[in-house]
């Protein structure tokens, strides 16, 4: 406990993480981010995107057309250091990706690109809460968790989201307080 | 100065420069002021600082789907770098009612969150809507415990006219017979879903003097007055196209129009009021164009300062003469001082299991209330602080947003669980009453000023123990009762909200029996100044734990009643 409480102190202050990680660490997540490298790679966001929610009966991301969401949110609407972790991920999921499957993630089928996404989401599992909290608000959100929030939030507004996967209602008109729910009925898209 | 004609015709234009009344503020408390003199039969100018918003028209993203707003509801962080203030209230949905913060700079000498809504209707567009009756709990705390000067009134004063502006702005809620939430006249209120109701039955068994009730709200639940019915899209804060709830623009400024005496002049700033020393009245406003920062004057026989808690005490503060060098009014030298703001930010929040069968329809724009149960009574007294709080609750089936975040993993099942509606959750927090201290205050800095050369204003603010005291109690209470009354994971928490973050700013003008410890009399006039009154938050003697706009509204139609009333006497 003691020790927790010690590193969660430790990694409080910039300065400290500064040193902790090295100086091109830190420089590097505070570096103004390769949004470039973001806009070429769509085709790998909307692949990635579809791996977490996958086409059914009912529309996919890449459907939904979340990647035109997502560019927006990561671009203007993200601290830069959680930006230049997500771009970071990106390329060592591709670095990853060529070297044990010697393709790119596009190129893989949906098992290879499940197992690619577990392993990075199992990576992105804080080590313990103090270090994971600390850690998150000076080096930035993971790579992971980013990638899946901006991949649901994308795909809840959207039109195909929104109208065929959740229930939007624009005028409902009347509030009923507590009702059946039907078996098969998906929650609503706005509160 | 803005074209009246685009909104309320006035036929005499704005050639004219006398009217039997000026208004100061077009925000809920201007906006009744305008209303009940207008009725009255004054002819009477509406000045407001900003731009015009003409109901339903300007109302420009309320029909906005959420596929339309090219980043959903979040901020860029250019947008937040510029207004760190307004972007922590603000979305894309209704940021053009909130002020940029770089427009308006102010000094805050200790952190305090100072959001504003410069535009005709100011904040009744975006305001909670929450509306509760203050009573005698509340006007006789200040004698008894000795904290600030003692109210002027006491709540039979004030009881009728609480019927009256409910009457009119149309109050959904339900009566509970309680003597220190006093019931009003009620539309019908809206129900409680499924996890509040369980969670008001079970309150109702486990504890003794507590109840759970739905929140009363300025929200139309059946047709009223021309206006509504809500149509449960609880997007208030975007303006709404149905009347559905109570807003200057949407009620008192029409109906003020309506009685042909009502004229507007917007994006006019005001500058000082003026004094005549020989009549010892007030004679009318300086204002300047926001925009070609022409001034010019307008003349009254009364006058009505609506501008809001901390503009109104500026304005005064900056209305200096011979017989008023401290500012207008200002003998007490109280003006600017004891500013309060409710504080929020501390309860609990849990989960519970069962009823998954269960859900709504529609989206309600208001939900639970308990009202105050400390310190009420022999049974309730705490000893370890004085006055009260409220708590503002919400159950709900958990969104997509909050599903997704405690779902691991992804691919086909986590898009199955994502699209089902969550667990059921139900959330508590508190709006704490905030003491009348003097050291917290607003002032005019010597110097600096904004790009309409006038003087920034300060903010001074701190809470004290008693505040400090009451949150513990919040959050520990609330967690409480969500683990008595039958739900898991349940989390207390406990924000540092900045003051101010309530949006309750009040008491820099405040009322009370003696001019030598207060501005305003119990009639809201200032006590030098017999025709001028002042009626939005800043009268406020005490803060209360209930959410105030109900209590400004009351108050300026009781200082109409009474302006009115000395004006056809001849007293002003």
């Amino acid at each position: 406990m003691k020790r927790r409480k010690a590193i969660g102190r430790i990694l409080l202050t910039g300065g400290a993480t500064a040193a902790a990680l090295g100086g091109y660490e830190w420089f590097s997540l505070t570096k103004k981010p390769d949004i470039a490298y973001l806009l070429t790679n769509r085709d790998l966001l909307a692949a990635l995107a579809e791996t977490i929610i996958p086409g059914t009966a009912i529309p996919g991301a890449r459907e939904a057309g979340v990647v035109a969401f997502m560019i927006p949110l990561l671009t203007e609407c993200t601290e830069p250091k959680t930006l230049n972790v997500f771009i970071a991920g990106l390329q060592s999921l591709e670095a990853y990706t060529a070297s044990r499957y010697k393709q790119g993630f596009i190129q893989c089928t949906d098992s290879e690109k499940s197992e690619i996404l577990r392993y990075f989401e199992e990576g992105a599992q804080p080590l313990n809460r103090v270090l994971g909290r600390a850690k998150e608000k000076f080096l930035g959100g993971k790579f992971f968790h980013t990638l899946k929030q901006y991949t649901v939030e994308a795909y809840c507004i959207s039109e195909k989201g929104a109208t065929r996967a959740l229930r939007y209602i624009p005028v409902p008109g009347r509030y009923d307080a507590c009702i059946p729910l039907e078996p098969s009925q998906t929650a609503w898209a706005t509160n | 100065m803005g074209d009246p004609k685009q909104v309320y015709v006035n036929t005499n234009g704005l050639e004219q420069q006398s009217f039997d009344a000026i208004v100061v503020g077009s925000g809920i408390s201007g906006g009744w002021a305008a209303k009940e003199l207008c009725e009255k039969g004054l002819k009477t100018l509406v000045i407001e600082r900003g731009r015009n918003v003409v109901h339903v028209k300007d109302y420009t993203t309320a029909f906005t789907a959420p596929w339309q707003f090219p980043h959903g509801l979040n901020n860029t962080i250019q947008e937040i770098k510029d207004n760190p203030v307004s972007a922590q209230n603000f979305n894309p949905a209704n940021n053009a009612f909130y002020v940029r913060d770089q427009d308006h700079p102010y000094i805050q000498d200790d952190p305090f969150h100072w959001v504003r809504g410069y535009q005709v209707g100011g904040r009744s567009l975006t305001w909670g809507r929450q509306c509760y009756r203050l009573s005698d709990l509340d006007f006789e705390a200040n004698a008894k415990d000795g904290h600030g000067a003692d109210w002027p009134i006491r709540y039979k004063d004030i009881e009728p006219w609480y019927d009256y502006v409910e009457e009119f702005a149309g109050i959904s809620g339900r009566p509970e017979g309680l003597a220190h939430l006093p019931d009003g006249k009620f539309l019908p209120p809206v129900e409680m879903n499924c996890i509040e109701d369980h969670f008001a039955n079970q309150v109702r068994s486990h504890f003794k003097e507590r109840i759970v009730t739905p929140a009363r709200i300025a929200n139309l639940t059946k047709g009223w007055k021309g206006r509504g019915p809500c149509q449960f899209r609880n997007l208030c804060d975007r303006g709404c196209p149905y009347g559905g709830y109570f807003s200057s623009n949407s009620a008192t400024l029409p109906a003020a129009a309506a009685t042909g005496n009502l004229s507007v002049v917007f994006d006019a700033i005001v500058i000082e009021i003026l004094y005549d020393e020989k009549k010892q009245r007030a004679s009318g406003v300086r204002v300047m164009d926001a925009h070609t920062k022409k001034v010019i004057e307008y003349f009254s026989t009364i006058l009505f300062l609506n501008a809001s808690t901390i503009p109104s005490a500026a304005i005064l503060l900056h209305s200096r003469s011979n017989r008023f060098p401290n500012g207008l009014g200002n003998d007490s030298e109280q003006a600017g001082h004891n500013l309060m703001d409710h504080f929020t930010g501390s309860g609990a929040v849990a989960d519970f299991s069962g009823m998954e069968d269960r859900y709504y329809y529609g989206r309600k724009p208001g939900n639970i209330y308990m009202p105050r149960f400390r310190n009420i009574s022999a049974d309730s007294l705490r000893s370890d602080y004085l006055r009260g709080w409220g708590i503002q609750g919400s159950g709900s089936r958990k969104s997509w947003e909050q599903v997704a975040s405690e779902t691991k993993g992804f691919g086909k099942e986590f898009k199955e669980q994502l699209l089902k509606p969550g667990p059921w959750t139900l959330w508590l927090g508190g709006w704490g009453e905030t003491l009348p201290y003097y050291r917290n205050r607003i002032s005019l800095d010597a110097a600096k000023t904004d790009q309409w050369g006038l003087p920034l204003v300060h903010i001074h603010f701190s809470y004290g123990d008693n505040e400090k005291s009451m949150r513990k109690d919040i959050r520990q209470t609330c967690a409480d009762m969500l683990e008595k009354t039958g739900f898991h994971n349940v989390q207390g928490f406990d924000y540092d909200q900045p003051p101010g973050s309530a949006i309750h700013e009040m008491g820099t003008l405040r009322m009370g029996k003696d001019p030598k410890t207060s501005v305003l009399n119990g009639n809201n006039q200032v006590h030098a100044v017999k025709n001028l009154f002042v009626t939005d938050g800043s009268c406020m003697t005490s803060s209360a734990w209930q959410n105030p706009s109900l209590t400004y509204m009351a108050l300026t139609a009781r200082a109409c009643d009474f302006a009115v009333r000395e004006l056809k006497k001849r007293n002003l």
